[in-house]
C-alpha cells in the first residue's frame, strides 16, 4: 500500500502544483523519486508531529494542499488535539495518511500499534475516513480524498494504510462507491470487513471447502453514508446474519458504527464481530500470530460459517 | 528610517485607550482575562499602530487574551467599542478566545495553547510574501509544540514570520520560574539559531522600530521579540499579582482601577 500510494501522489503532483507533501520523518525510500522531481514540494518535518499538523494546517490555509504521511499513532494519537483544534475547529483540509493500521508494526511492538484511531478519527467532524484493503484500493481512495479535498466542501481526509507487500484482491468488485464484493450475495449471510485484513480473510475463505458459498463485503470507507448503503445492500439482499471483523478495537470502530445505525432503522440483522481484544498487546508474534491471539482468530469465523449453515 | 514619532503617539494612545476599555469590559462581563490583557496591549498597540501603512497577519497564539485584541480593533475602527457591549454574554459573537471568522483580522481560532505558532509557521512557509506576527506567551512556551514551532521556524528561515513573545512570567497559578522555567529565553534561541531580541514590552518606542523594519523586509532571517512585560501592567493593585490571571473587578476595583489608568 505504501508504494501505491507513494505512486499515486507523485501521479498528482505532476498534476497539480499546489500539492505538498509533508512526512514525519518516515517513508524510507518510498519517496525518492517524488523528492527528486520535487525537491521543494517535500518537506521532511522531523520527529515533531504536533508542529507537522499545525504547518499542513497554515499552509492549507494558504491554499497549498498538504498531505502528511507518518505512522498512526505519532500521526493520529500524538497530534490529536492539533488535528482537532488546527483541521477539525480551523476547518482546513488535507489529508492525513496514516501507515501501520492495526498490528501492521506487529513485533515493533505496542506503541507502534495502532487500533483506536477510526474511533478518534470518527470523532473528527467532516472528516472522512478512508481503509483501503489492497493497493489498488489505496490509490482508490487517495483518489477520492484528493477529489473531497478539491469539492465543493473541501473535507479532509484521512487514510489508514497497512504497511507493505498487501496483496490485491483480485475477483472483488465495487458495487456501489467504497462497497466491495467478492463472491455472490445469495445466502442469509456474510462477512463484512475492512483494511488490509481483509485479504488474510479472502485467503482463508478461498482455503476452506466449507466457506466456498460464503459472500464477503469489503468497506474501504467508513462513513455514515457508506454505511447506511451497505445496510441497504444488506436488506435488499436478505441477509439476515453478518460476521463484521475489523483490526480494530470494538470501541468507535466499524461494527459499533454499523450496529449504531442498524438500530435507527427498522430493520434487523443479527451482527457479530472479530475485532482485537480491549488491551494492549505485548507479546512478540508476527501479525497473524498476534491477530490469532488477541481476538481475530479466523477459525473462529470458520465456527461462525459452519453454525449459521 | 522614516520618522516614526507620529506611530509611537498613536500606539500610546491605542494603548491609553485599550486599557480603560477593557477593564470596562471586564468588569462589566463579570469576568476575563484582564493580566495577560494589560500585558500584551503595548504589543498590539505597537503592530496595529502601523496596520495603515503595512499589512500583515495576526495569530493570537496565546488565545486568552482575546479581548485585548477585540479593543485594539476597535483602535483601528474594524469594530465599534458598543459591538463589545455583550462580550462574553450569551449569544455573543466574542467569547473567551478567538474564533475564526468572527470578524477580518480574526483569521485563526486559537484558545488552546501551544498551536498557533506551527500555524504560522505554516502560513509563512505557503505564502512567502505574506507578513505573520504570532504572539505567544512565556507560559505557553511550557507546550512541547511551541519548540518544535520555533525549531521549524530557524530551519526553514521564515523571515516573514515575526513572533513575539509576551514576556509576563506568570502563568495561572504562580510564577513561571515557579513552574516550567524560560529563563535565558534568549540563550535557548540562540541555541536553536533564532536571534532574539529583548527588549521592554512596554516601551512603545522600542518594539515599533523593530515592527516596522520586519513589515518592510529589512530582516533576512526569522525575528523573534522577547518582549519583557508585566502581567496587570497599568494597574498596581493587579501587577504581578498571580490572583488577576481570570478574574472578576469589583466596583471599588473599577473605580481605583479606572483612578490609576486615567480614565
Amino acid at each position: 500500500m505504501r508504494n501505491s500510494i507513494a505512486r499515486k501522489l507523485l501521479e498528482i503532483a505532476s498534476q497539480d502544483e499546489k500539492l505538498i507533501l509533508l512526512a514525519g520523518d518516515i517513508g524510507f525510500r518510498i519517496f525518492d523519486e517524488f523528492i527528486e522531481k520535487f525537491p521543494d514540494r517535500f518537506i521532511n518535518c522531523g520527529i515533531a508531529e504536533q508542529n507537522m499538523i499545525g504547518v499542513a494546517a497554515g499552509l492549507a490555509s494558504e491554499g497549498m494542499k498538504p498531505v502528511v504521511y507518518t505512522i498512526i499513532p505519532f500521526l493520529i494519537m500524538r497530534a490529536y488535539e492539533q488535528i482537532r483544534v488546527d483541521i477539525g475547529i480551523n476547518n482546513q483540509s488535507l489529508i492525513l495518511i496514516g501507515v501501520g493500521g492495526g498490528l501492521a508494526y506487529d513485533k515493533l511492538g505496542s506503541t507502534h500499534h495502532a487500533y483506536e484511531d477510526i474511533a478518534l478519527m470518527r470523532s473528527i467532524p467532516n472528516m472522512n475516513i478512508y481503509s483501503p484493503f489492497s493497493p489498488i484500493n489505496a490509490e482508490d481512495c487517495l483518489t477520492k480524498a484528493w477529489d473531497k479535498l478539491n469539492g465543493k466542501n473541501q473535507n479532509p481526509s484521512y487514510i489508514r494504510l497497512c504497511k507493505g507487500g498487501e496483496p490485491d484482491i483480485p475477483e472483488t468488485k465495487e458495487i456501489k462507491t467504497n462497497i466491495f464484493l467478492n463472491g455472490i450475495l445469495n445466502s442469509s449471510k456474510c462477512i463484512v470487513s475492512t483494511g488490509a485484513i481483509s485479504s488474510m480473510i479472502d485467503t482463508h475463505i478461498k482455503k476452506k471447502k466449507t466457506s466456498k458459498t460464503i459472500c464477503h463485503i469489503i468497506i474501504s470507507e467508513i462513513s455514515a453514508e457508506t454505511l447506511l448503503e451497505l445496510i441497504n445492500i444488506l436488506i435488499e439482499s436478505s441477509i439476515k446474519k453478518v460476521l463484521i471483523i475489523e483490526e480494530h478495537f470494538e470501541s468507535g470502530g466499524l461494527f459499533e458504527f454499523i450496529a449504531g445505525i442498524l438500530v435507527k432503522t427498522k430493520f434487523r440483522i443479527e451482527l457479530e464481530n472479530l475485532c482485537l481484544d480491549k488491551k494492549y498487546i505485548f507479546e512478540i508474534f508476527d501479525r497473524e500470530k498476534l491477530l490469532e491471539n488477541n481476538g481475530i482468530n479466523l477459525t473462529l469465523l470458520d465456527k461462525w460459517i459452519l453454525e449459521n449453515e | 528610517m522614516k520618522d516614526l514619532k507620529n506611530y509611537f503617539q498613536k500606539a500610546k494612545l491605542f494603548s491609553y485607550q485599550s486599557r480603560i476599555d477593557l477593564t470596562n469590559i471586564v468588569h462589566k462581563a463579570k469576568g476575563g482575562h484582564i493580566g495577560g490583557s494589560l500585558s500584551v496591549i503595548d504589543i498590539m498597540s505597537s503592530a496595529y499602530a502601523l496596520k495603515e501603512i503595512y499589512n500583515f497577519e495576526f495569530i493570537l497564539s496565546k488565545g486568552h487574551c482575546l479581548l485585548a485584541w477585540l479593543v485594539t480593533l476597535v483602535r483601528i475602527g474594524e469594530i465599534k467599542i458598543n459591538d463589545l457591549d455583550d462580550f462574553y454574554k450569551n449569544g455573543s459573537l466574542f467569547g473567551g478566545h478567538p474564533k475564526k471568522g468572527s470578524l477580518r483580522s480574526i483569521t485563526w481560532s486559537t484558545g488552546s495553547l501551544g498551536h498557533g505558532l506551527s500555524v504560522a509557521c505554516g502560513k509563512a512557509l505557503g505564502n512567502r510574501n505574506k507578513k505573520i506576527i504570532c504572539v505567544i506567551g512565556d507560559g505557553e512556551s511550557n507546550e512541547g509544540s511551541i519548540w518544535e514551532g520555533f525549531m521549524f521556524m530557524s530551519q526553514h528561515k521564515l523571515s516573514n514570520l515575526l513572533v513575539i513573545i509576551d514576556n509576563n512570567k506568570q502563568e495561572s497559578l504562580d510564577f513561571t520560574d515557579n513552574i516550567l522555567s524560560i529563563s535565558n529565553v534568549q540563550k535557548r534561541l540562540a541555541a536553536i539559531g533564532l536571534k532574539a531580541k529583548e527588549v521592554d514590552g512596554h516601551c512603545i518606542e522600542s518594539l515599533i522600530p523593530i515592527i516596522y523594519k520586519f513589515l518592510q523586509n529589512k530582516y533576512k532571517e526569522p525575528v523573534v521579540i522577547i518582549a519583557e512585560t508585566i502581567k496587570g501592567k497599568g494597574i498596581s493593585f493587579m501587577e504581578k499579582v498571580p490572583k488577576w490571571h481570570h478574574r472578576k473587578i469589583k466596583d471599588d476595583e473599577l473605580a481605583k482601577a479606572l483612578k490609576e489608568l486615567g480614565g
